[in-house]
């Protein structure tokens, strides 16, 4: 062995010992504080939709002696999250919450995680029914894509082009209300709307706020660019905040109102909607202590009752799915009430 | 230290080795010091699955790159490879035979960059980052926004499979990358075209002269380079059991990093498939080390991001000191001559 190398093996040993000694004393020291360990996969960081539901999931996990880990990839791809997802397998989690990025891709690793014991449960937005034990949607997806349709009529007066600008193109939350809305015209809803397009920003704001131009540019009668996507909502808004457009194309979606107050003060956004998304997060971590103390098998017409959350109490449907709430509109009027 | 290892030729740890060994320790040190449940033989073991499609891209990108080529277009080939997968498999082709043109499909594509990048004397960097975006954009074109799941049970979660059973048993992937890399050690190392192939890359000119045909070294090159990605796209399927279009993306960076820190000279000429492979399990502890710190997406990247640069760098400042190191020692030699 050369003089260069020797060096080498010293540091090896060291780091053996090292290593040993480590995972030694990291056994030892592993004593559990709370009650339980819950690990919730947002889509990404950076959107301030999903902080909400951390924030109510930790609100409530506090309550509940839980603690809530949050940890997400640096994109929304659709295989982006199984590293986090095997990760909390490792760390032998009592409960994994993740708004899944694919329906399908994830489904072998949830699967993995529900065999080792773990609770899976998926927030707004789902996976395949046999790939967690429930869903917590924010509303129903059904009537959400009818509402959409609506709320777009009801900003131009139930005339004129409109065009979507979705998310990513694989995501499933947006593409069943994208399927919704387009039932909901197909049997004759909104008669006086052209859905002329529907277009994909990713979730990233570069990308959307240069769809919502093109959207622009591609068509002269567009009336309403309609993007149930926080994400996708305050491009569109900002774009058109300096457009000559601003006032003749309307925006509306779905957004939060700490993004979106300065487009309804400025007068480019009339109206937009949401719900509140932190409830999910109050449900899921209520869910998670029912599921492990009472032992409780969710499925459909499973009763859930929830002192000072919402509405207080659910009735899960079809595929143990539980609808948080009932979508709530922002306007010029009542924005100001709401902080998130 | 044993007299044994001493002066055993044997036992020397090359050169190139060093980097990623250090990381690897550095890693797993910081892994285990960070959290409880990094250091579990069968996690860890099964966790290599993930990282296995990197591992053989690595493998076949270390010929190229010896060559001083790159190919920056595989994991759009991979995607495309899976899209034909998909499609076929929708209307109705058997799995087998969707696997048969997945691969198929790899080496056509492999085969396509290595005739423009030697056909036309285009450098393989323009080249494949043009067929990066256009095997892409065809997979794309092949699949839409579409998603193809509901592959048949007996295909789907082939890493989910031991070949050894047992706690912890041997994974199907990992036993899967332990032969391939044992063939490509000898296909490099050991056979006439690993030999062909350093020559080549080292100096293309008189490689020519001595008989060599470079151009065909790179064409094989390419080709395997591109048939690996189109066998990695039916274990990207059968272990996520669907396929969209944003499959495996972002791929190449990983893979390309591996061969890299490895020591697998970037401009030709060198290379060494050990390297590549202790250097994949480097970013993989790494990667593992982060993820079980519950450290989020952005900064694995950055540090991975780190590691590429560091691993360019560092040889550069290794050679740099050791042509010092010569050039004072001749010094003193001539010096102590007069």
């Amino acid at each position: 062995m050369n003089k260069k190398h020797k060096a080498l093996v010293p540091v090896l040993g060291m780091s053996l010992i090292l290593t040993g000694v480590s995972a030694s004393f990291m056994a030892t020291s592993a004593t559990a504080a709370t009650k339980y360990k819950v690990t919730y996969i947002p889509k990404n960081l950076g959107n301030p939709y999903f902080d909400a539901i951390v924030g109510g999931f930790k609100k409530a996990g506090k309550k509940l002696g839980m603690t809530v880990k949050v940890v997400a990839p640096a994109q929304a791809g659709a295989t982006d999250q199984i590293p986090f997802i095997e990760a909390a397998i490792q760390q032998r989690v009592d409960a994994i919450a993740i708004s899944p990025n694919d329906a399908n891709a994830l489904c072998p690793t949830l699967k993995r995680a529900m065999k080792a014991g773990i609770v899976v449960l998926t927030v707004n937005g789902d996976t395949a029914v046999s790939c967690r034990q429930a869903s917590i949607t924010p509303v129903d997806f059904s009537v959400l894509g009818k509402y959409l349709v609506d709320q777009t009529a009801s900003v131009i007066d139930g005339k004129g082009d409109w065009a979507f600008l979705s998310a990513t193109s694989t995501a499933p939350d947006q593409n069943s209300w994208l399927a919704g809305a387009q039932e909901y015209i197909d049997g004759g809803g909104q008669p006086g709307l052209k859905l002329v397009d529907t277009v994909y920003g990713d979730d990233a704001p570069e990308k959307s706020a240069t769809e919502a131009q093109a959207l622009l540019a591609k068509y002269p009668n567009l009336k309403a660019i309609n993007a149930p996507t926080t994400v996708g909502i305050a491009a569109a808004a900002q774009v058109l905040s300096t457009s000559p457009l601003k006032g003749k194309v309307q925006v509306t979606g779905l957004g939060t109102p700490n993004q979106m107050r300065q487009y309804i003060k400025d007068g480019t956004v009339k109206s937009f909607s949401l719900w509140d998304p932190g409830l999910q997060g109050q449900i899921a971590a209520n869910l998670i202590v029912d599921i492990k103390t009472k032992n409780l098998n969710p499925k459909k017409g499973t009763k859930l009752k929830y002192k000072g959350v919402g509405p207080g109490k659910w009735k899960l449907g079809k595929g143990a799915v539980i609808i948080a709430g009932p979508p709530q509109e922002f306007n010029a009027k009542n924005i100001d009430k709401f902080d998130f | 230290m044993s007299p044994l290892l001493k002066n055993n030729p044997r036992f020397k740890v090359p050169g190139y080795l060093v980097g990623p060994i250090l990381i690897l320790i550095i890693a797993m040190t910081y892994g285990s010091l960070g959290s409880e449940y990094f250091l579990d033989p069968s996690s860890i073991i099964f966790n290599t699955g993930r990282y296995i499609e990197i591992g053989l891209l690595a493998l076949a990108l270390t010929f190229v790159i010896i060559n001083g080529d790159i190919d920056l277009s595989v994991a759009s080939t991979l995607a495309a490879s899976a899209g034909v997968l998909a499609k076929l498999f929708e209307s109705g082709v058997p799995i087998f035979w969707c696997c048969v043109a997945s691969i198929f499909t790899g080496l056509v594509l492999g085969l396509i960059n290595g005739l423009i990048v030697i056909k036309l004397g285009l450098p393989s960097l323009v080249v494949t980052l043009a067929t990066l975006a256009l095997y892409r954009g065809l997979t794309q074109v092949i699949l839409g926004d579409g998603v193809v799941a509901n592959y048949p049970e007996n295909f789907v979660g082939f890493d989910q499979r031991l070949v050894i059973g047992g706690n912890p048993g041997l994974p199907a992937p990992l036993a899967l990358f332990i032969v391939a890399a044992i063939i490509f050690y000898y296909i490099l190392h050991r056979s006439n075209y690993g030999i062909k192939n350093i020559m080549s890359g080292s100096n293309p000119s008189s490689s020519n002269f001595s008989g060599i045909s470079v151009d065909r070294v790179r064409l094989l090159a390419f080709a395997l380079s591109g048939t690996v990605a189109g066998i990695c796209a039916v274990m990207i399927t059968s272990r996520l059991g669907s396929t969209i279009s944003n499959v495996g993306l972002g791929l190449e960076l990983l893979a390309i990093t591996a061969v890299v820190l490895g020591g697998t000279d970037i401009f030709g000429g060198r290379g060494a498939i050990s390297g590549t492979v202790v250097a994949l399990f480097a970013i993989m502890a790494v990667r593992e080390a982060l993820v079980i710190q519950d450290i989020n997406g952005q900064v694995q990247d950055a540090a991975i991001g780190l590691l590429l640069i560091l691993t360019v760098l560092v040889p550069q400042i290794r050679s740099y000191y050791v042509e010092k190191r010569n050039r004072r020692k001749r010094f003193n030699e001539a010096q102590a001559r007069t």
